[in-house]
C-alpha cells in the first residue's frame, strides 16, 4: 500500500503492464486522484466495517439469506495475520 | 510444486473486480509486478473479472480463493449459504470518484440535494460510480428514483456534460482531471471527508481455508485441497 501511495507514476509505469496502466497520461491522472482513498496499511476497524455495512444497507437491503451479526462485527474481520505482519515489519503509516 | 529444498509454495487465485485499469485494485497489480507475492512463497494468479459482482460470485462458486471487490458485492453475491466471506485486508475507503456539474448548471447546482429532478450521467449501472452517487444522494436526503439517471460511455459522458445534456455527472479519473483542466465542468462535489473516512467500500475478501485433510487426499468434491496440507494437490 505504501508503495502505491508514495511511488511516482513513472516508477509504477516502468513495472506495470500496459493492460493495467492504460495510456501513461491517463494513469498519472488516475493514480494522483486515487492516492487519498487507500486505507493506511490495509487496516479495517470494526467501526469502519459497521459504517460500510450500514451504508450498503441504506442503498438496498441485503438478501434475506445473508446472515450478518447484530453485534460483534469482529467476527467478520480476519485481522490477525495483517496485525502480525505489521508488528513484524513496522514501517510508514501507509 | 517446487522441491522440498526450496520450500513449499501456495497457489492462490484472486478474482479482481475489473476493469484491469481500476486504481482501487492497483496494490494487487503492483504486488504481483514487483514480486511481493513471490517473496512470500505465494504463486498468485490475478483473474480480472468483468465487475464487482462477478468477482464476488467467483469466490462463492469456488473459482477463486480470494476476491478483491466491494464489501457490498462480497456480501450480496459472495456469501456461501448465507455466510458472508470474512475480510482480511482493506484497499480503499471509497471509490475515487467525483460529481461534476455542467457549466450550464453552475449557477443553479450548489449542493447534492439540488440534483433532485435533474438528469445525472454515469458510466453504467452496477458500477462504483452509481453506488457512490446513491450514497451521496441518500445523505443529502434525495432518493435515487428522484434523480433521472442516464448511462454513457466515458467519452459520451464528457460530451453530454459539456453540452449540458445532463446537469451533472459522476465519474472517475482521468475524466475528472481532464474536464476540470479543460473547464468543461465547473464544480465538483466530493464525498464529505467524514463520510469517506467512515466508508470502506472496497477490499480484499478471504475465503476460510478448510481444515487440512486428515489423511491421503481422497478427491472428495466436498473438500477443497488445503495449501497447508502437504498431501493435498495444489489447484
Amino acid at each position: 500500500m505504501a508503495r502505491v501511495a508514495e511511488a511516482t507514476p513513472e516508477s509504477l509505469l516502468s513495472v506495470l503492464p500496459a493492460s493495467v496502466t492504460g495510456p501513461p497520461a491517463d494513469f498519472r491522472a488516475r493514480i494522483e486522484g486515487a492516492r487519498q482513498s487507500y486505507l493506511p496499511r490495509g487496516l479495517v476497524t470494526d467501526d469502519v466495517l459497521k459504517a460500510s455495512i450500514d451504508q450498503a444497507r441504506e442503498r438496498a437491503p441485503f438478501p434475506a439469506a445473508v446472515k450478518l451479526p447484530w453485534f460483534g462485527w469482529s467476527s467478520l474481520l480476519l485481522g490477525g495475520p495483517l496485525q502480525r505482519a505489521i508488528e513484524a515489519s513496522p514501517g510508514p503509516a501507509r | 510444486m517446487t522441491g522440498l529444498g526450496v520450500g513449499l509454495w501456495a497457489a492462490i487465485t484472486i478474482a479482481v473486480a475489473g476493469p484491469a485499469t481500476s486504481t482501487e485494485y492497483l496494490p494487487l497489480q503492483v504486488a504481483q509486478a514487483e514480486g511481493y507475492f513471490v517473496q512470500e512463497k505465494l504463486e498468485v494468479t490475478l483473474h480480472i473479472e468483468r465487475n464487482e459482482g462477478e468477482a464476488a460470485r467467483a469466490l462463492a462458486r469456488g473459482r477463486a480463493d480470494i476476491a478483491a471487490t466491494s464489501l457490498d458485492a462480497a456480501y450480496r453475491e459472495g456469501h456461501v449459504a448465507g455466510a458472508p466471506p470474512p475480510l482480511f485486508f482493506g484497499l480503499t475507503a471509497a471509490a475515487p470518484v467525483a460529481i461534476l456539474v455542467s457549466p450550464s448548471h453552475k449557477d443553479t447546482l450548489h449542493t447534492p440535494a439540488e440534483l433532485r429532478g435533474q438528469p445525472v450521467g454515469l458510466p453504467g449501472g452496477g458500477t462504483p460510480e452509481q453506488a457512490m452517487l446513491n450514497s451521496v444522494l441518500i445523505h443529502a436526503g434525495v432518493k435515487i428514483h428522484q434523480v433521472p439517471l442516464r448511462s454513457f460511455s466515458s467519452r459520451a459522458l464528457e460530451g453530454a456534460l459539456a453540452r449540458g445534456e445532463v446537469a451533472a455527472g459522476i465519474m472517475a479519473d482521468p475524466l475528472i482531471t481532464r474536464m476540470i483542466e479543460d473547464q468543461s465542468a465547473r464544480r465538483r462535489f466530493m464525498a464529505p471527508s467524514s463520510f469517506a473516512r467512515a466508508v470502506a467500500s472496497t477490499r480484499a475478501i478471504s475465503r476460510r481455508w478448510p481444515a487440512p485433510c486428515s489423511g491421503p487426499w481422497r478427491g472428495s468434491p466436498r473438500r477443497l485441497p488445503s495449501p497447508s496440507c502437504p498431501c493435498c494437490p495444489r489447484r
